[in-house]
């Protein structure tokens, strides 16, 4: 009786381990017919592109991706999407050492110095006339934007500048009259629209916010040169004053995740952002009125540029037709299908055709003379954590420094 | 050794391990040991072709690195902190539902409930109750708790991490518990109470001796736990730097993942991951030596 059991469990481990041989063996012949097919004459090679974004962008990819083979035969397109752009960032160095990361992605200009310093990307230029890329077809700021040491490293696919949005009811019945344009206007219509419930501005302690008050008094990180400059310290300065006068609010010190939120919920009236809160406040808050403005001026008129492009990873299979496939993606029909859902475009010829269909930014369309990109250092992850850490300590944690002090704090790491 | 082999019982025996071991040696010491030998490199995951060699350097930085110190402060605190909590309270909860009580049942499904409850779910519903202003924050207040967001506050962060780790650990305290206190064997507490032992006596010198295996487990297991605490902190960071606010929930884990990971210096990364194992294992170690039954 022992003596069967045994054998039937050798049986079934024996039985186990051949369906795990199987299964592996299954898997390589998948993949020896796949490398097959691509490698026989006139087969179809596969790009995947990942990015992150809503639903409502998917389709419009998803339906790019469908009609990728009537301008490229030979290309099929897989999109990959990710949540959102936090677990996109982290997730893609693992991707890229495990060698699964898509061939190309849809990156802002706010991170990806970073991955271009570190080698990460392919420079285009080489592949411009082979791959057919006219760069003619977009506005030569969005190509400017990804050229990084003279190299070409992005496709360009929209740019806009950030701006300020301030909730028209609440403004109204405030009874204030002209919108803000400096920040000494800001602070005083923030301690009118003060109230018990109520702050008067969000402040989201966020490099992107934070950077549009430091371009606004004309200032700006100088890829990590200039990160405790006098201007940088003026556009801390007010930040805090509309902190220590009781009229500003963190999306955190709420429990809320971002500025977004907290507006679209009413606790407060203004905050910078960008064209992304009108796909949000759609769902968010359909019947919340606001309004676009430029970033208010601190000394001077600026504001961030911000840039979405298409790059091709270093490891991509198929270089040249990654490339063929992220250019595909500014294609008029896609073009107008993302500006309809509010992406601002980068083809010239669409350009201004976007601020038609979303009149409510109109008045941001001259800030793309004044909009300037990033900046960041070149370790732009750490330099963001940094910034935020030593702006949290301060302002959630109740440390008594001033922005000068948190400035070179932050400075003394990236000398 | 080949009279062993050809035992039938010792071949069986390694052939049920062998499909375990394999899998253990691919997905755990295979990587443990590529992560070794990356903390001796200066290793970046955007060009791992190119790492080279650089010895103890990665080891000296993470040392004279203040953050580290304080991730593995932050570490120690939800360890020291929560471990006996929570075994305490499992214990607690353990005699509780295993008394003749009506409706023991649900409460046991509801003290575990929280433990295979999705992480990011628990922490986004106590997010939700330690908001400013909310009836928790305000019953709080009754202890000299100021009114405020316990997650965005550097001074309440690291406790409302605590907590939650507590709440959800407790459960499972609590099921390891009672499975131990149905195994006391009855003939125990009768000879207990023949010699006039009061209840408190029972407890102390039948019950915890007889848990003690049990309370090694748990106790490794929830500092394990506690040491690897990371989709919470996750959670709390959200749209902001990991640790946040202001480092204020920094563990060994998350200083790990954002050197190695985030920043994609994965040589040093894999340093800070090697000193981790160091510090749980030199832990496990004493706790054994504490708790371990040997009798």
């Amino acid at each position: 009786m022992v003596k069967k059991m045994k054998d039937s469990a050798l049986l079934l481990l024996a039985l186990c381990l051949v369906f795990a041989l199987a299964a592996c063996g299954g898997k390589n012949e998948d993949n020896a017919g796949g490398s097959q097919a691509s490698g026989s004459a006139g087969a179809k090679t596969t790009v995947t592109m990942g990015f992150w974004g809503t639903a409502q962008d998917l389709k419009i990819y998803q339906a790019a991706a469908d009609n990728i083979s009537k301008q490229y035969p030979n290309i099929e397109l897989k999109i990959k999407q990710y949540p959102s752009s936090d677990q996109f960032w982290n997730a893609l160095p693992g991707e890229i050492a495990a060698g699964v990361a898509p061939d190309f992605i849809k990156i802002s200009n706010e991170g990806s110095y970073e991955y271009i310093q570190k080698g990460m990307f392919v420079p285009l230029d080489d592949l411009v006339a082979s791959a057919g890329i006219d760069l003619n077809r977009y506005t030569a700021g969005s190509v400017d934007t990804w050229k990084v040491d003279g190299k070409l490293y992005g496709i360009p696919n929209s740019v806009i500048p950030g701006m300020f949005l301030i909730n028209e009811d609440m403004w109204k019945n405030a009874g204030l009259g002209k919108y803000p344009t400096t920040w000494d206007e800001v602070k005083a219509a923030a301690k009118k629209l003060t109230t018990k419930d109520v702050k008067g501005i969000v402040i989201n302690i966020d490099p992107y916010h934070i950077t549009n008050y430091v371009k606004s008094y004309g200032g700006g990180w100088g890829y990590g040169k200039t990160i405790n400059s006098p201007e940088n310290v003026k556009a801390l300065q007010t930040i805090f004053d509309m902190y220590n006068a009781g009229v500003a609010v963190t999306p955190k010190s709420l429990g809320y995740g971002w500025d977004g939120e907290v507006f679209a919920n009413g606790k407060a009236a203004m905050t910078t952002g960008g064209y992304w809160y009108k796909s949000f406040l759609k769902d968010a808050a359909p019947n919340l009125k606001y309004v676009a403005i430029p970033i208010p001026k601190g000394t001077t008129e600026g504001s961030t540029m911000i840039a979405d492009g298409y790059v091709v990873l270093k490891d991509a299979k198929d270089k040249k037709a990654a490339a063929q496939a992220a250019y595909y993606m500014t294609n008029d029909a896609t073009q107008k299908a993302l500006m309809e859902n509010g992406l601002p475009t980068a083809v010239a010829s669409l350009s201004p055709k976007y601020f038609e269909l979303n009149p409510e930014f109109k008045s941001i369309e001259p800030e793309l003379k004044t909009a300037t990109d990033f900046a960041y250092p070149a370790e732009t992850k750490k330099f963001k954590d940094e910034l935020v850490m030593q702006l949290e300590n301060t302002l959630l944690g109740g440390l008594k420094k001033s922005p000068q002090e948190i400035l070179d704090a932050v400075q003394q790491q990236f000398k | 050794m080949f009279r062993k082999a050809r035992d039938s019982d010792f071949v069986v025996g390694w052939l049920f391990c062998l499909p375990f071991l394999a899998l253990w040696a691919w997905w755990f010491f295979y990587p443990f040991l590529q992560s070794f030998v990356r903390s001796f490199q200066d290793a970046n995951f955007a060009q791992l072709d190119a790492a080279k060699f650089i010895g103890l350097d990665n080891y000296v930085t993470i040392l004279q690195d203040k953050a580290f110190y304080r991730a593995v402060l932050h570490s120690l605190e939800i360890v020291v902190i929560a471990v006996p909590v929570q075994t305490l309270l499992g214990l607690l909860m353990a005699i509780l539902v295993n008394r003749k009580i009506k409706g023991k049942g649900l409460f046991r499904t509801l003290f575990f409930i929280p433990y295979i409850t999705s992480t990011i779910a628990v922490t986004t519903v106590f997010m939700m109750l330690f908001k400013q202003g909310t009836f928790v924050t305000e019953f709080f207040g009754l202890f000299g708790f100021r009114n405020v967001t316990w997650f965005a506050d550097t001074h309440y962060a690291l406790l409302f991490v605590v907590i939650l780790f507590i709440f959800q650990q407790v459960g499972f305290s609590m099921i390891v518990y009672l499975s131990g206190l149905q195994e006391v064997p009855r003939d125990l507490y009768e000879a207990g109470q023949i010699d006039g032992a009061s209840r408190l006596a029972q407890f102390r010198y039948i019950t915890v001796p007889s848990l003690k295996p049990i309370t090694f487990f748990i106790v490794s297991v929830a500092t394990i736990l506690g040491f690897q605490i990371y989709d919470q902190i996750a959670a709390i960071s959200r749209y902001g730097a990991l640790g946040s606010p202001a480092g204020a929930t920094s563990t060994v884990v998350t200083y790990f993942y954002q050197n190695g990971i985030r920043y994609m210096n994965i040589g040093y990364g894999s340093a800070a991951v090697v000193l981790f194992f160091i510090i749980i294992m030199i832990i496990t170690f004493l706790q054994k030596k504490l708790l371990d039954d040997k009798g």
